[in-house]
């Protein structure tokens, strides 16, 4: 797991303290109870906090999962294989 | 403080089921996102023994939400205000004009709402405590003066919230967090996040959540202050050595250079009159600092001080010598000192007092020491009790000097010291000493028990309970209220739940007098106690136990107690109402 991921979940497992972390990879919005418009505001604001980027309001209709973070973060605009 | 690691320790406080509940109700008119987050976790740093429920209600209605808590649960309340709350024409997230017209009526809105919020503010307290911020953010440029200058709307609209604050803090239960203290770790330019405002209704950056949420919480806890304050004097009190430069070469004044020595002397003075204690720890001679303190320059004077522990021998040694004269824990008492091989010789022996180096030669160092001690040391509002302390300690002293100390007073003593009770049956919620002895209270303490500021209300508001406090006074001088009692009466049985004396009354046969007092009130049969035993009310169980030679939770019979009661001396005043047959 890349640096990135590690605190990815790290931040994922912080928002969402009820998801295991084996379900954190495959996370989506519809996998998860609870990832609510407030969620994915804290989710928003942990991940500006540990990583120092800023993510503008409208970009999180398009932050709808755990691979679309990993993705933002590593700069890349198409989705990871796995 | 994160917020990743906010929401964890939330989430830890979240899975703490088995452990009492704290609720505190937020009250904002924004979406409290990341400030409910932070709040709960400075919350549940401060209260680990509890499970913190920090509770939300409609955003953008604070009048209705806090008439929504008059008969709310919820321990406290915290209340945070931002100027679109008052009049939304003051934010940025409506649009309901700017205009110069409509100015007056913004101010005139703003001073009826706030009318209004005070008196539903002051109605919750009078159940629990509410905290209030004050907005924090900047407002936004509605006035048609330049934002450098202050005008005269906006200067209006500032002293109709400042009124607002004067005339709450009055209230014994209202405490309002001073923006002056989040100013100082919250730089104003960094705190409106206007886009969050906008999309989810979030005004704050975390950099001011954060340290807001942590004012928000210490005022909510609202740790009691510290009792003593234990002093250094060379190079401290005083600049220079003075066994080595003599009494008239030490200085604290501007023209030496030496100021920080002069304030930290005025601070002392001042916390002495506010009934903190102070003394002094010092390797010197005891007649050069005799001689010093003969000085007339001197912003403390010497009668403020007690004890005077001068000497060669171990500084730890001697500051155990205070604690033992004061009979205060050490947990409660700061130490302060130039040299940081003292500090580290008393802080080993010591472990839960405070040392804090007085540094020498930084007047920015001494200052910022001299903030920190007056937060060790703040309260709300000063009491006749606050005042009396040292005069107190001084009359213990006096009385232990005229006594044979074989095991309290003397019989001689306590019949000719001219002592007098006033035991008082009202139930004042609103008594703040009451409550603080309750809260501070450990030797003579029937089981440790503190209740929350909202407990405390609703146990007075129970028509079956009953409040007994104590005031004391005798030849040596006057102690003030040092005793609570609280319990319930029926059918001639008394259970007593609460009893707290203070340390500085022991000796005088005034637990015999209170415990007398109920049996002549209540026309007790008998009288019970919900004792348990703590790390430290020795003395409580020792004197339950003096009364029939069993354990300290047995209930003590009328005829139990008159065989066991010694002479009482005092001269009794009931307020509120007689007992039959007083």
């Amino acid at each position: 797991m890349s640096d990135v991921q590690t605190r990815l979940t790290k931040c994922f497992a912080a928002v969402f303290p009820h998801v295991t972390p084996s379900e954190i990879p495959t996370a989506t919005v519809t996998s998860i109870e609870g990832w609510d418009s407030l969620a994915t505001v804290t989710l928003m604001t942990v991940v500006e906090e540990e990583f120092g980027t800023t993510i503008e309001p409208e970009e999180l209709e398009h932050l709808r999962s755990f691979d679309d973070y990993l993705h933002r973060l590593s700069g890349r605009s198409e989705p990871m294989t796995a | 403080m994160k917020l990743i690691e906010a929401l964890t320790l939330a989430a830890e406080n979240a899975a703490a089921a088995d452990l009492p509940r704290f609720e505190v109700a937020l009250v904002c008119g924004f979406t409290p996102l990341h400030l409910q987050t932070f709040l709960t976790a400075h919350l549940r740093r401060r209260r680990p023994d509890r499970r913190v429920d920090v509770r939300t209600g409609l955003f953008g209605d604070i009048h209705g939400t806090l008439r929504g808590l008059v008969d709310d649960r919820a321990e406290a309340t915290v209340l945070v205000l931002e100027w679109p709350d008052i009049d939304a024409r003051l934010g940025i997230r409506d649009l309901g004009g700017w205009s110069p017209r409509q100015l007056p009526d913004v101010v005139e809105h703003a001073a009826k709402w706030l009318d209004q919020l005070l008196q539903l503010a002051r109605e919750v307290a009078d159940a629990s405590p509410v905290i209030v911020s004050l907005p924090t953010l900047p407002l936004p440029p509605v006035f048609f003066t330049a934002t450098w200058q202050l005008g005269m709307f906006e200067a209006e609209l500032k002293a109709a919230l400042w009124r607002f604050a004067a005339a709450a803090v009055a209230h014994p239960r209202i405490r309002i967090v001073n923006p002056q203290s989040v100013d100082l770790v919250s730089p104003a330019h960094g705190r409106l996040h206007v886009s969050g405002t906008w999309a989810y209704g979030f005004p704050y950056h975390n950099a001011h959540a954060e340290p807001l949420a942590s004012a928000l919480a210490r005022a909510v806890d609202n740790a009691p202050p510290l009792k003593g304050v234990i002093t250094d004097l060379d190079d401290t009190l005083w600049a220079g050595i003075v066994g080595d430069d003599g009494v008239d070469q030490i200085t604290w004044d501007l023209y030496h250079h030496t100021q920080e020595h002069g304030l930290y002397q005025q601070l002392l003075s001042t916390l002495s009159e506010e009934g903190v204690l102070v003394a002094v720890v010092s390797k010197n001679e005891p007649a050069v600092v005799d001689a010093a303190f003969a000085r007339d320059d001197l912003l403390i004077r010497r009668e403020r001080i007690f004890p005077f522990e001068i000497g060669w021998g171990s500084k730890a040694n001697a500051v155990a010598r205070v604690l033992a004269q004061w009979n205060v824990s050490a947990e409660h008492v700061v130490f302060v000192d130039d040299n940081p091989t003292e500090l580290e010789e008393v802080r080993s022996a010591h472990p839960t007092l405070q040392c804090v180096r007085f540094p020498h030669g930084d007047p920015q160092g001494v200052y910022d020491v001299l903030t920190r001690l007056r937060d060790l040391f703040g309260r709300a509002a000063l009491s006749e009790e606050d005042t009396l302390r040292l005069d107190s300690l001084r009359a213990a002293a006096a009385a232990s000097g005229a006594a044979d100390q074989s095991e309290g007073h003397s019989e001689a003593l306590l019949e000719h010291a001219d002592a007098s009770l006033v035991l008082d049956f009202t139930k004042d919620a609103n008594d703040s000493r009451a409550f603080e002895l309750i809260c501070k209270t450990n030797q003579f303490n029937l089981n440790g028990r503190r209740p929350t500021e909202r407990g405390w209300v609703e146990y007075l508001n129970d028509p079956q309970t009953f409040l007994m406090t104590a005031k004391y006074r005798d030849r040596f001088g006057a102690l003030g209220k040092i005793a609570v009692i609280a319990g319930r009466a029926r059918d001639g049985d008394v259970r007593v739940e609460t009893w707290v004396m203070s340390c500085r009354a022991f000796s005088r046969r005034i637990e015999h007098q209170c415990l007398k007092a109920l049996f002549d009130r209540f026309g007790a049969a008998q009288v019970s106690f919900a004792f348990e035993e703590t790390p430290k009310n020795r003395p409580m169980a020792r004197f339950l136990s003096s009364l029939h030679g069993g354990a300290a939770d047995v209930p003590v019979s009328a005829a139990v107690f008159q065989a066991a009661c010694p002479r009482l001396f005092h001269r009794v005043v009931y307020k509120d109402a007689a007992p039959a047959g007083a």
